[in-house]
């Protein structure tokens, strides 16, 4: 506890403190500008902490990885455009509350959410952190398949109208992840001799490109509906106690998959927040509400990709493996300082370690009093002409997808998948399972086929593993409940 | 007033303007250094390190730009076409060498010239604190009687040519997996018998005791490790190792080469480059234009034997 207090005083010193209001800032900002992204704010961020002392620079770090998560839900929810791959799913019924004029109660239950999923991870990583990382040890190649494929089978849940156009662009979406070098024998697919396609369809670009594109040609062809207005009075924007109460078991059991799908590399924030989506889904009194306009299904993305934040930093500080980029580049930024993550960073640097929990709450803090702030401006966007904003969405677009790896292939990339996505909404094809596949595609051909090496071709190891086989029982569960459900509403229908 | 700034401004640029060709041909303006993995890696580090250390000779601002993607060739064929002005100039590491032995760039090594080294990275052997191999040889002698599981970076990783490599030397098969990522995590839970790793990855878990580096393949003891014997001490030395440096593309004027040489030798001397090289386990190790050619010549006919021994260089892979 004392190690707490003296790690919060670090944190508070003026210059981390500055550095935290600075963070988190622009990690909304990053995330809430359609276009950019909290990647790009971190990879242009990170020179700059090489000269900075190690307190300061996890700082301004943390607070951009903690404001990213809280930003992305902004733009998700007032124009349909998610900020960063954690929040395409707040989009779903972030977007619809939006229309019923309902964009306050919104953000303010995503900030809330956020806010308390972060808490949550936090929590855990103060107390059970070691007994966490240890645990997440247990998720190899075959574990990780299977929770995949879990995530692939929940795609069906964005079947609005027709199955069979959910599939579709899901399987386009798999067919996209298999080109460039595959990632197991570093062979060249799909890539017609182009050395620049080896690097594959990045998710980035596409996600930009297949949100945003969409909504800046319906814009400039003035066939946008624009949003009701709302108060933005903070007194309004504060859910009600009674509405956070209410929230309480889609918080709680968000911020748990969160954590515990942020401790383990590779798997990343989509996944969490898709799975929250689907148990709170699932858990509802009246499922079929969702992706209309519900609370929980603003709440449950938020929380769970908040709570990966802390996730994802409890084997980055324990064992010095990072759980997704942002991480990745923390461990940099520490190594570079000389501070080597890992188990004996607690004991030789605990004062460090404990600042790093500090600058965590604050930066929780600052998020949310900076997101709530933010609001009056925020929704100013939806009052700017649309010949003014999409022009702007546009080139933001282009420079995102362009600074994510300093790369021309990637803007081409995002303008091609915009095109693709506009095309798709005309046609009535969602795109949510379209990107989702392109995320998820290669983590679990990647581990599927690592899992068969290590079994030398039996594919019982995914039978065996315990883990793997409950993910495995999920989503063949969760295939009969989808079919079952639509064959007993098209008997329903049929006879009438 | 604002005319007088007006004036004062434009006197200014013309001062700069006739100034600039008289001080120096090359450099005149920034130089763009691009890095061909992503930023916080070893590559980024050491190579924004030294790029800093050099500004200070070189006289003009060394921009390091990221360009990463499918194992750094998105960059190598970037440096390949840019104008050989000496404006744009490469961090390269040996993935170039496994890059175009392996066909996933469509030239050879020849196709960049080649300024100086500056960097060697190791690549240990590392099993768990519970493993029954307590050594390189211990492991090599059961590797013998059954096969082992053995992970790297990836199929055409450099520390998977490495593993491979050293099995080709001291007679031993095993079975690779391509870990990519998961590479620590994956050694941990106790899915492979031992990892072929760069020493920074797990440089913390081996003073932890959570995991032990039999050996390294490094041209010598590094300081942050200096118990760990070197494969060349077991007699099973791959001659090659990672390395890191400039190269330039084909055809910049000698006068380039020569500056960044100049302000590359000394930024290999700098406190702050060797600090560095300390903290993340690497070793500054200087070569100019004068042998550098002829010593990335020699490491590619090394790796290019690895690399067609195990059938990586055929575009389709072929059944063991």
């Amino acid at each position: 506890m004392d190690l707490l207090v003296d790690g919060l005083i670090q944190a508070l010193a003026w210059k981390p403190l500055l550095f935290a209001v600075l963070g988190s800032f622009l990690g909304i900002v990053f995330a809430a500008i359609p276009g950019l992204t909290v990647s790009m704010g971190i990879i242009l961020l990170l020179p700059f902490t090489f000269h900075m002392a190690s307190v300061t620079s996890m700082s301004l770090l943390v607070g951009v990885f903690v404001g990213g998560m809280t930003g992305g839900s902004i733009s998700s929810i007032l124009l349909n455009i998610p900020g960063n791959p954690a929040a395409i799913v707040t989009s779903l019924d972030g977007h619809p509350l939006a229309r019923q004029g309902r964009a306050g109660v919104a953000l303010g239950v995503a900030f809330f959410s956020s806010f308390l999923g972060g808490l949550f991870s936090l929590v855990c990583l103060i107390t059970i952190a070691p007994q966490l990382a240890e645990f997440a040890l247990n998720f190899g190649a075959p574990e990780l398949a299977s929770l995949v494929l879990l995530g692939l089978c929940l795609i069906c849940g964005f079947a609005q109208t027709s199955m069979s156009k959910a599939l579709i662009s899901g399987l386009l979406g798999l067919s996209f992840s298999t080109v460039g070098m595959d990632p197991i024998d570093s062979i060249p697919r799909f890539t017609f001799s182009v050395v620049q396609i080896q690097q594959g369809v990045s998710f980035l670009p596409v996600m930009i490109g297949l949100f945003a594109v969409p909504e800046i040609i319906s814009g400039m062809r003035g066939s946008v509906v624009s949003l009701p207005d709302f108060s933005t009075r903070l007194r309004d924007l504060l859910p009600s106690p009674g509405t956070l109460a209410g929230l309480w078991k889609t918080l709680a059991q968000s911020s748990l998959i969160g954590t515990t799908i942020g401790l383990l590399p590779g798997t990343g924030s989509a996944v969490a927040a898709l799975l929250s989506y689907n148990t709170a889904q699932r858990r509802s009194p009246e499922p079929e509400s969702f992706g209309k306009g519900k609370l929980e299904g603003v709440s449950a993305p938020e929380a769970a990709n908040s709570a990966m934040t802390g996730g994802a930093m409890i084997p980055m500080l324990t064992l010095g493996i990072p759980g997704d980029p942002v991480t990745a580049v923390m461990l940099g930024a520490l190594t570079i300082q000389g501070l080597a993550p890992g188990p004996l960073l607690f004991e030789s640097h605990g004062g460090f370690v404990f600042s790093i929990f500090g600058s965590f709450f604050i930066a929780l803090f600052l998020t949310i009093v900076i997101a709530l702030l933010g609001i009056r401006l925020f929704v100013q966007v939806l009052r700017v002409p649309p010949g003014l904003l999409f022009p702007s969405i546009a080139v933001f677009c282009v420079i995102g997808a362009f600074a994510l790896q300093n790369s021309f292939f990637d803007v081409f990339l995002m303008i091609g998948f915009g095109l693709l996505g506009y095309f798709m909404q005309k046609f009535d094809y969602p795109i949510m399972p379209l990107l989702l596949a392109i995320i998820l595609g290669p983590v679990f051909e990647k581990n599927a086929r690592m899992s068969l090496i290590l079994s030398d071709g039996d594919p019982g190891i995914f039978f065996r593993k315990p883990i793997s086989l409950v993910f495995l029982a999920l989503a063949l569960l969760y295939l009969v409940s989808v079919f079952l459900k639509r064959t007993s509403f098209l008997n329903r229908r049929g006879p009438a | 007033m604002k005319k007088f700034l007006l004036v004062f401004a434009l006197a200014f640029f013309v001062a700069a303007v006739s100034v600039a060709p008289a001080s120096a041909a090359y450099p005149t303006k920034p130089v763009e250094m691009t890095i061909t993995f992503k930023p916080g890696g070893a590559a980024d580090i050491s190579g924004r390190t030294v790029a800093k250390a050099a500004e200070k000779v070189f006289g003009q601002p060394i921009v390091a730009v990221n360009r990463p993607g499918a194992g750094g060739t998105i960059g190598f064929a970037y440096v390949k076409t840019a104008p050989p002005t000496g404006y744009k100039i490469g961090w390269l590491s040996a993935s170039i060498l496994t890059g175009t032995t392996m066909g996933k760039l469509p030239y050879d090594y020849r196709a960049w010239d080649y300024v100086s080294r500056l960097v060697f990275e190791g690549t240990a052997i590392v099993v768990r604190a519970d493993s029954p191999y307590k050594s390189l040889p211990e492991l090599v002698k059961a590797a013998k009687s059954k096969t082992l599981k053995i992970g790297s970076a990836g199929a055409g990783s450099f520390t998977r040519l490495t593993a491979s490599a050293l099995a080709q030397k001291a007679g031993f098969k095993f079975r690779h997996i391509p870990l990519g990522k998961r590479r620590v995590p994956s050694l941990l839970g106790g899915e492979v018998d031992a990892i072929s790793v760069h020493p920074p990855e797990v440089l913390a878990l081996h003073k932890a005791g959570k995991v032990r580096m039999l050996a390294v393949s490094f041209p010598k003891r590094h300081p942050a490790y200096p118990k760990v014997p070197l494969f060349s001490e077991h007699g099973w030395d791959v001659g090659f190792y990672q390395f890191r440096g400039l190269h330039v593309p084909k055809g910049t004027p000698k006068e380039a080469v020569q500056a960044l040489h100049k302000a590359f030798e000394v930024a290999a001397k700098d406190p702050k480059v060797l600090a560095t090289a300390e903290k993340r386990g690497f070793l500054v190790s200087y070569m100019g234009p004068d042998k550098f050619p002829a010593f990335v010549a020699k490491q590619n006919a090394l790796i290019k034997e690895v690399v067609v021994s195990l059938g990586l260089d055929k575009k389709k892979k072929m059944k063991k």
